[in-house]
This record gives C-alpha cells, structure tokens and sequence, in this order.
C-alpha cells in the first residue's frame, strides 16, 4: 500500500485567496460552525500597526497563498499534487486567556493570582479546490461548498477508487511533553500543567477550520510583581503524528522520526516520532491590589566601635513602611565617608526586594591608619524607571568609629586592686568591686596585650588583663598568677580573691620636720619635704645619684614634666623619689617618665586620692574631650610604681593589636602605659627608714611576687 | 700629499655625505617619532569609550528585559534615548535592542543587531552587567530568534502533507 501514489497524474490549482473566504463567509449558507462569527470568535486577532484588530485568518490565506505560488514556481516538486501538498494546511497553535481564544481581552491580573490560561489550535484548510486532471474544469463534487470540503489533499481526486475525493488528512494529535516557561518575570509558574496531555482536532468535513479542543493550564503571577504589561515566552515540547483517512488498512498514521524522515507509524506512538521545541507568547497585565507600597533605607553596623585589626559590617536594607514590597524594584547607592569625607566611588545598583530586605553588606577592615577616623556607610533607595514605591527617610546611615585599644603593661611587678587604705595595721575597707579591666588578644596571640609580667590579685574578675606575661617553663598566662587563680572564662582570666593588701598610710609617715619645697625638686638633696595646696611641678626634675627625697604634699599635684633618675648609679648610691599626696596626681599630657613610687592617698575629707596619666592642667581631662586622643597620644613609663585609691590610665598611645611583640626581657612594649617596677624601690630606703644599713647580697627567690 | 685644491673638496664632499646622511636619520627620525604618536593616539581613541549608560541603567535593564516588563522597559527605552551619545555606547543600544525583541519590534531588533555587528564586531565584549553576564550578539540573536519563532507561530505555519 502506497502512502501516496505518486504514479498518478494529478493536477490541482489552489487558487483563491481571501475572496474564497468572503465568498464563503457570505454567499452560502453556513453552519454554526464556520461562519464569520465563528471565525471572528475562535481564532486569534492580530493587531496591525494601525492599531485596528482583525482575525489571524486572513493572513493564512495569503500564507497558503503565497506558499502554493512559491511552492508552484520553485521547481522543486514533481507534481502538481506535490505542489499543493505541500502547502496544503495551515496550522496555528497560541496560547491565551482560558476562554478568549480571540486574545483581545487582557484583563488585568494581580500579583500572586493564578490565571488560567488555554492552547489553542486551529488547523486552516489551504487547498480546498481540485481540478479535473484532463480537462482542468472543476467538477461540482470537487468544488468547495460550504458543506462540501472534500478535495484538501485527496491522492487522485478524479479517481474512481477515491470518488468523491475522501479526505486526505483525518486527524493530528500531538502529545505534550513539557510546557516551560522560557522567559517572564522570575518567581513566575504553570500549574495544571499540560505535559502528557494531546492536543489535537479531527476533520471537520463542513469547514476549513478544524478546530481542536483547547488544553488548559494555569499561570500563576508572581506575588509582588510590579505593574505593567508582561510578555510570558513558554516552550511546548510535543511530538506529532497526522492520520490519514481512506488510505487502506495500514499506514494511516505518519510522522517525522527523530531521524528526520517521514514514515508511518502505529497511531498513537509518539514515543518514536520527533519531537518540537516551539516558542509561544502571551502577555499579561499586572495590576497590584491594596494601597501603594512604601519603603525606607536602614543601614547598620554591627560595631559601632572597633580596633585595629578589626571588622566592622554595615548591613544595607530596605524597610517596608506600608503596603507590599514583594516584587519591587529599588535603584541603591551606597557611599562610604571617612570622617565625612566620601571615600571610593558609590556602589549603585538595582535590588529586586526579597525577604528580609537586605540589599548589601559592607565588612570594613581597619587598619593602623584609621586610628581616630569615622567610617560611615549611607544608603539612598530611589525607584527604577516606572517604579511607584514612595520611599522616605533618605539617605540612612551608620558609622563605626576606628579607636585604638591602649593598654597598660606592667613588667617587673605585680598588680594589686581592692584594698582600702589602712585605718589601723592590716585594717582597712576593701572594695568588693574592684577588678582589673582591659584588653586583651587572648589564647590565640599568647595573651598579648595588656597584662603583668607577675601576679594580679583582685577582689573583682580580672578582665582581658593577663598574668605571668612572658613566664616561661613557671605558670602559664593568662591566669597562672591570678590571685583567685579561677578558671579562665570569656575573658576573665581570675580574681575574686576575696582579700587584697591594705594600703598603708604612707602620708602619715611625714617626718615633723620635712621642709617646705617649691616646684624645683632637682635642687633638694636627700631628705623629706612637705608642701601644701596645689604644686606644679614645672621643670623636669633629676634625682641625683645618692639622692632619696620624699615629697609630702597636702594638695593636689601637676606633673608637668619628667621625673627622671640621672644616668649613672651604682647600688651603692642608688637615688629614690617618692611623692606622697593627699590629694590627687595629674600628670601631664607630655610627659614620657616617671621615676620613682607616686602614692595619691584621699584627702581628709576622704575624697580624691586619684592618679590621672593625662591632663593638661591640675584639672580632670574628659575622654569625651574632641581633642582627647590627640593629647594624651604618648606613652608613659613609669620606673617605679602608682599607688592610688583609683589610677584612670588615660594613654591614647599604642593599641593592643601591636602588643604582639612585647617583650619583659627588653622591657619594650607598645602599652600607652608602662610600669617597670624595679629594685631601687626597695633597695634605697627612704631616708626616715629605721634601717639604713648596707646590702652585702641581692638575689631573686620564688616564688616571683 | 694631495694638492690644498683636493683637499678643500674632498672636505666639501665630505661635509656635503654627512649632511645628506643626517638629513636622511633626521627625516627617519620624525616619521618614527610621528609613527609612534599616531599610533598612540590612535590607540588611545580606540579605547576611549563613550559610556551614556551607567551601571544602574545597565542593571536595570538586565532585570526588566528578563522578566518581560514591557511598559517598564518601555519607560527605561524612553530613559536611554534621552541620553546624549546614547546611540554611541554599545551597552545602552544592546538594552535598547533587547526592548525591541521585548515588544516583538523585529525589523528595528534585527537592523540594530546588524548595527552592532558592524560597528563593533561580532565578538565585542558588552558590560558584565547585562543578560547575567552573557551579553553578545549571538545572546543577541538567540533571543531575537526566539521571538521570531514565538510570532511565526503565532501567525500560523503551513504544515505540509507527510
């Protein structure tokens, strides 16, 4: 059995065009079927560029048209019945709104909503005329009627075996594979989704329009989305097999293998047949519900202070105020400040809002060169292009501030805090809350930081202030010398002794005798000396080899320049200074050294009694002072020790990041505040000592307090 | 010894060799120079970009032409136009291209796709920020045919008998 005889003469003319279809719409009488109101309502309308509307079937006919001329004159077919097969249907497939099949009516969705949508598919009859292969006359069972389509591709239409012309196609089917949707705004879905069903029509002996049942399916709009039209791209994936009618008992059904060649095939398996991506479009239009959204910028920082080397986040959001911001488009930009000054070019960008809100995230690095500086982020939302997010509180912003950790080191000594001063032997008020608070690197840098080389005992927690510093092969930092040596813990590193040394009253021991003495200690020689009320000490002062001077003050004293112990001394002529206050201590700004032991005991009416490393007069310089930590930015070494109801170490110098490379054994450090407690503290005795003899031997025996 | 007379123009001759021979080097000189100046300038031409489409813009465009947007990308086309030297930037006319194959306005899409292929070749590299990364004229063309394909479709194909 021969698909199609191609033996057999076989003349057609497809010659109408357009006036066919008038002369059918409107000389004949026509079923419901296929007149022009059902034309007009099942196929598709296209929009010409004059804005005016009208069915797609007009271009069809021209398309069957132009196809079967260009079909007649390329040469290419050896028959005329191959011409005109060839060009013998037209088949259109779209997709629109579930019962809209015209696609004229573009309701507005909603965001979120699910739209049901249908593919329709319209097989359009070419050639509906055959011609008598001798005499090119139409006969009347040839001529297409209204209710006589018989000719579209009959094999040999003016054979009697065929007579009259049966019908060539009968029926197509293709089955779906897949619909994808290959472009559209993200977050947008199928459901009911077509796959596995088939799509196809039968013939329809009264009409060129073989119409198949639609195949549903639902899109679901994006929540969110914005207004406007939208153009939704979906592929369907199918495979199709055309039957036949009349052509014998086998080979009715055929389609193109996936290798390309047409073959027939049992009806129904697809599976062997090739299968088609094709493209089809609809469009949408987005009409979000509820009052318009609003937004603001926030922007945060997760440390509002920080050290180097140290990181700081500035978190970029957008805020919803009110409405929806699902789906919405912002234009951002981002600037960074270093103290108000614009630092690197914006980061600007368009951020589609998506929970949450946050649109970028800044870390910032410090580095050294930051000390002092202000690093502020800010953000400023506006809409893109069509946007109607109304959008307040521009720009938002957050800052860090780049802050040196100063520290205090204390090498050769120990640190003791809580004991009040002796009211009677080993009497005195101690202070339940007094620790030790600092910073610290911690077990991954060794305890670097701030720190004793000896023991700390404590009432309170020691904090981030480590013991044993630089102890190797004896007790281990961080808390190998606290006293309470406590498990080490989020920073605490001991304490909470429960008991702490009293401090004596040191200014009880001036001598009756002490003399009155001026700012001008370099003059004095060894002895006691007393002044009262406010003393500057104003020029530097050199204790001289030999020299052991106590300094009884009742007041206040600013220190306004270095205490320093000349260079060379042996054991034998050790010098010794000790100032002895009740009141408090200032010390100035600019000095570096301080040589000797400095005790501010409280003032009789038990106030003050405090120690300030920085000031810039004998007043109280306030952190919060603008210019504070370019002034006290030098570092202080006392040679000796503090002892003070409070000591406010106020260096600005050196942070705790550098403190790495501290060394006890050089005596270097990078502390704003150092302490190098040493022998002549205790080898020279003061000159109202009861014993003033001789040292015949000096040696160090544990344990190291 | 050659006669004074020989010598004077055996000097001349001499002279008169060795000023042909610097103006020779002289004139090589001034063509090397003037080579090496025009090829920088050249090359410094070549480079200069004109840039009428900013980051934000191209970002815009990115997200619109993906999801479809057309009465958005509508507003940013109007956007782009209204630029000076827009038409002299290669990133605004690939977002402008991508409106037309949005709206299905294939003729203005394929003389602007041929527009960029002849104006900056075929291989020209487009800003990172459009199409995710992708743009090229073959993205270009793949999304133009798209469309096409999604129009024949629409209109109607002939299917011709088995």
């Amino acid at each position: 059995m021969k698909f199609i005889p191609r033996n057999r003469p076989l003349f057609i003319l497809g010659f109408l065009g357009t006036s066919l279809l008038i002369f059918f719409s409107s000389s004949l009488p026509v079923s419901a079927l296929h007149n022009a109101a059902w034309v007009d309502s099942h196929v598709q309308w296209q929009k010409a560029s004059d804005g005016t509307a009208k069915p797609t079937v007009v271009g069809w006919e021209n398309d069957c048209t132009a196809t079967f001329n260009s079909n007649k004159s390329s040469g290419q077919y050896g028959s005329q019945r191959a011409v005109v097969n060839a060009s013998a249907y037209n088949q259109t497939i779209w997709i629109t709104r579930a019962g809209d099949p015209r696609d004229v009516n573009n309701t507005p969705v909603t965001p979120g909503s699910s739209v049901n949508m249908q593919i329709n598919d319209i097989l359009f009859l070419c050639s509906i005329v055959t011609m008598n292969p001798s005499g090119y006359s139409i006969s009347a069972s040839h001529e297409v009627t209204n209710g006589n389509y018989p000719n579209d591709r009959a094999p040999v239409p003016d054979d009697a075996q065929y007579d009259p012309n049966p019908a060539s196609r009968y029926e197509s089917n293709s089955k779906i594979y897949s619909a994808t949707i290959a472009k559209g705004p993200p977050g947008g879905s199928i459901s009911n989704n077509p796959t596995g069903k088939i799509m196809g029509y039968k013939r329809d002996t009264t009409s060129r329009y073989w119409d198949a049942p639609t195949v549903p399916f639902t899109y679901n709009v994006p929540a969110g989305l914005a207004a406007g039209t939208y153009t939704i791209t979906v592929n369907i994936d199918y495979a199709t097999i055309q039957t036949y009618h009349d052509y014998g008992s086998s080979g009715t059904s055929r389609c193109t293998l996936k290798n390309g060649n047409g073959a027939d095939v049992p009806y129904g398996d697809f599976n062997i047949c090739e299968r088609r991506t094709e493209p089809y479009q609809f469009k949408l239009t987005v009409q979000p519900t509820g009052p318009p959204a609003s937004a603001r910028p926030q922007t945060t920082v997760d440390n509002p202070q920080i050290a180097f080397p140290g990181t700081a986040t500035f978190t970029h959001s957008v805020i919803p105020v009110s409405g929806s911001l699902s789906g919405s488009n912002f234009n951002y930009l981002i600037q960074r400040y270093r103290n108000g000054v614009p630092t690197g070019g914006p980061q600007a960008g368009v951020y589609g809002y998506s929970a949450g809100g946050i649109i970028k995230t800044n870390v910032y690095n410090s580095s050294s060169a930051d000390a002092g500086s202000t690093i502020c982020e800010s953000l400023t939302l506006s809409n893109v292009v069509g946007g109607t997010i109304a959008i307040t509180g521009n720009p938002s912003q957050a800052c860090t501030v780049i802050a040196n950790q100063p520290y205090v080191k204390v090498f050769g000594g120990d640190v003791s805090v809580g004991g009040g001063l002796s009211t009677a032997p080993n009497v005195c008020n101690l202070n339940a809350s007094a620790g030790v608070m600092a910073w610290n690197l911690g077990a991954g840098n060794a305890f670097a930081g701030a720190g004793s080389q000896y023991a700390v005992s404590a009432m309170n927690d020691i904090t981030d202030f480590s013991t044993a510093q630089g102890n190797t092969g004896g007790a281990p930092a961080p808390d190998g010398l606290a006293f309470a040596d406590n498990p080490v813990s989020a920073g605490t590193f001991g304490g909470s002794l429960g008991y702490a040394s009293c401090i004596s009253d040191y200014y009880s021991r001036k001598p009756a005798g002490a003399a009155a003495t001026g700012p001008n200690l370099s003059s004095l020689s060894s002895g006691a000396y007393a002044a009262t009320g406010l003393l500057t000490l104003n020029t530097q002062t050199v204790i001289n080899p030999g020299n052991r001077i106590q300094v009884y003050v009742d007041g206040d004293v600013y220190i306004q320049k270095n205490i320093l112990y000349a260079g060379a001394w042996t054991t034998d002529n050790m010098p010794l200074f000790e100032l002895i206050v009740r009141g408090n201590i200032y010390i100035d700004a600019g000095v570096q050294q301080l040589d000797g032991a400095y005790i501010a005991q409280k003032d009789t009416s038990g106030g003050r009694g405090a120690i300030y490393t920085c000031a810039t007069g004998p007043s109280i310089l306030l952190p919060t002072d603008p210019a504070f930590y370019n002034i006290c930015n030098n570092k202080l070494t006392v040679n000796g020790s503090f002892t003070a109801d409070q000591i406010h170490l106020l260096r600005t110098t050196g942070t705790v990041a550098n403190s790495k490379t501290d060394n006890p054994t050089t005596g270097t450090s990078s502390a704003g505040e150092q302490f190098n407690f040493n022998p002549t503290l205790w080898i020279a005795q003061p000159p109202a000592a009861s014993t003033n003899g001789t040292y015949d031997a000096i040696t160090s025996l544990p344990p190291v307090l | 010894m050659p006669p004074l007379k020989d010598l004077i123009v055996g000097d001349n001759y001499k002279k008169s060799v060795l000023g042909t021979h610097t103006y020779v080097l002289l004139v090589l000189v001034v063509i090397l120079i003037a080579s090496i100046v025009s090829y920088g300038i050249y090359k410094r031409e070549r480079s200069r970009k004109t840039v009428a489409c900013s980051q934000v813009i191209i970002e815009q465009g990115n997200i619109l032409n993906g999801s479809g947007n057309m009465s958005a990308f509508g507003e940013l086309a109007k956007v782009i136009r209204q630029k000076d030297n827009y038409a002299k930037d290669p990133n605004c006319l690939y977002i402008l291209t991508e409106y037309q194959i949005t709206v299905g306005d294939l003729p203005a899409a394929k003389a602007a796709i041929d527009h960029l292929r002849s104006t900056y070749g075929s291989g020209y590299a487009f800003d990172k920020g459009l199409d995710g990364g992708q743009a090229s004229l073959t993205n270009l063309l793949q999304q133009f045919n798209l469309v096409q394909n999604a129009q024949d479709n629409s209109k109607g194909r002939i299917d011709p008998v088995l």
